[in-house]
């Protein structure tokens, strides 16, 4: 399902955002193949692969205000966090959220936002922002 | 405050892209996937040319499909790039058995959608090449030009490929010509007044009534300085200045120029800063052998213009000088 998902959100006509979540899900729906349950390591296994493979076309790190921002320290929370779900998830956006905030202290490298230069500081990458509202509606789905 | 005859905001690059068509009946078709395509594709026995990139451009990209430049435009949104199954459509369609040359401009999400693009043509046995353009030459220096945007620069590398392609060359002499000119290109715009995003209104840009802006991008996004304004002759020496020495370009030698108006400035300004750019390269020993002058690139009513200039030898200026029959350039 997510595989197919990241290749239509691939295809949306998105500019950057289009290829950047279409990898991220497509990553998400491979971390996943063969999964029967949704259990902690199921999360952590699409996480893990998500990262994966935004690796193969961005080499954006955390603190150039981009979505990495974002999706780098929760796939580090899956990975190091021990609850079981759904706190898991919980954990996961806490620490999307608080990659989001951080964004806003940083200055853009990528994007167009990037020939800003220093007036980028102090607004949240919208990236990062909307990469949180999902993993968020992880959250809070799975908590339903 | 926009102030645009539009309809729905959603739909601006469908309906743009039917009026192209409507527009341009026995140059171009529209087809799925927002492919602009060249009518006479089918009957190429060349290498073919593709590019890619988002609309609100007008008349750029899409507006050079048809014989001599560009084979099929593949469209994305407003300012933002198609997708990567779009364009690998593209690819396969415009394969004429001579290969495709892949022209990019280099902007993210561009960039993006062709890496993507190039894998999955590589997969799928396609026989493509690709030439990024990246010639504004304020946003890094020369021997970083990755990280230099694409400007209006695409245009004329688009009419060289053609030129090239038309000639009968194979698709890897198509791709180290079209190469060889996009290294020798610089651009650098100036800008007087913002414009509005046509879907969401916001403004692009904000300039004082007596400031203008070096070094603005294609979408109003800023860097570059904010300075007061001056005269269309001094302006086009500064500019000009700084073309020349990211080029170093000496006396004697024969560039093309391209004033690329951005939307609102009118083509007498065009004009009064084109016979700048002449009369200050006459002083300098250098002459224009090629040019256009006019809207080629827009962003919105962005007003103020990119100047280009590309170093020209004979070779290059014979691919120029061949035919070409666009909707929004003739030769």
């Amino acid at each position: 399902m997510f595989e197919n998902l990241g290749k239509d959100i691939m295809n949306v006509n998105g500019g950057s955002a289009g290829p950047l979540y279409g990898t991220i899900i497509g990553g998400f729906g491979e971390g996943l193949e063969g999964v029967k349950e949704a259990d902690e390591d199921a999360i952590k296994s699409m996480f893990a692969a998500g990262l994966e493979n935004i690796g193969y076309i961005s080499t954006a790190k955390v603190g150039d205000k981009t979505l990495m921002d974002t999706l780098i320290p929760a796939c580090e929370r899956a990975q190091s966090s021990d609850s079981p779900l759904p706190q898991l998830l919980a954990d996961i956006a806490d620490a999307a959220y608080e990659g989001a905030e951080h964004s806003k202290e940083c200055q853009a490298k990528f994007g167009r936002a990037r020939f800003h230069k220093e007036a980028t500081i102090g607004t949240m990458d919208a990236g990062a922002y909307s990469l949180y509202c999902l993993i968020k509606g992880f959250s809070s789905a799975f908590n339903k | 405050m926009m102030k645009k005859f539009i309809n729905d905001p959603s739909n601006l690059t469908q309906e743009l892209l039917e009026g192209l068509a409507l527009a341009n009946k026995e140059i171009i078709e529209l087809i799925d996937g927002n492919l602009v395509v060249n009518k006479k594709l089918k009957d190429a026995d060349r290498v073919t040319v593709v590019t890619l990139g988002g609309t609100g451009h007008e008349p750029a990209l899409q507006g050079f499909v048809g014989e001599g430049m560009v084979d099929i435009a593949v469209c994305g949104d407003i300012f933002a790039a198609p997708g990567p199954e779009s364009c690998l459509e593209a690819l396969k369609l415009a394969d004429k058995g001579k290969g495709v040359l892949f022209v990019v401009l280099n902007h993210a999400g561009d960039m993006l959608t062709a890496n993507l693009t190039m894998k999955a043509a590589k997969k799928e046995g396609i026989n493509v090449k690709k030439v990024v353009t990246q010639e504004d030459i304020t946003t890094a220096p020369r021997d970083d030009a990755d990280n230099r945007r694409g400007f209006v620069g695409c245009v004329p590398a688009y009419k060289i490929a053609g030129g090239a392609a038309a000639q009968g060359k194979s698709l890897e002499e198509v791709a180290s010509i079209t190469q060889k000119f996009a290294d020798n290109m610089g651009a650098i715009s100036v800008s007087l007044t913002g414009a509005t995003h046509p879907v969401t209104g916001g403004e692009l840009a904000v300039l004082a009534d007596d400031e203008m802006g070096i070094g603005m991008g294609q979408h109003g996004e800023g860097g570059g300085n904010k300075v007061p304004i001056k005269s269309a002759d001094e302006t086009v020496a500064l500019l000009m200045d700084e073309l020349l020495k990211d080029l170093s370009i000496k006396s004697g030698e024969k560039l093309m120029c391209v004033v690329n108006g951005c939307g609102a400035t009118t083509l007498m300004e065009m004009l009064i800063s084109y016979r700048a750019a002449v009369k200050y390269l006459e002083t300098k020993g250098i002459e224009i052998v090629a040019n256009i002058v006019g809207e080629i690139l827009t962003v919105q009513e962005t007003g103020g213009y990119q100047l280009f200039i590309a170093r020209m030898d004979d070779e290059l200026l014979s691919y120029w000088n061949e035919p070409c029959y666009t909707p929004y350039f003739k030769k």
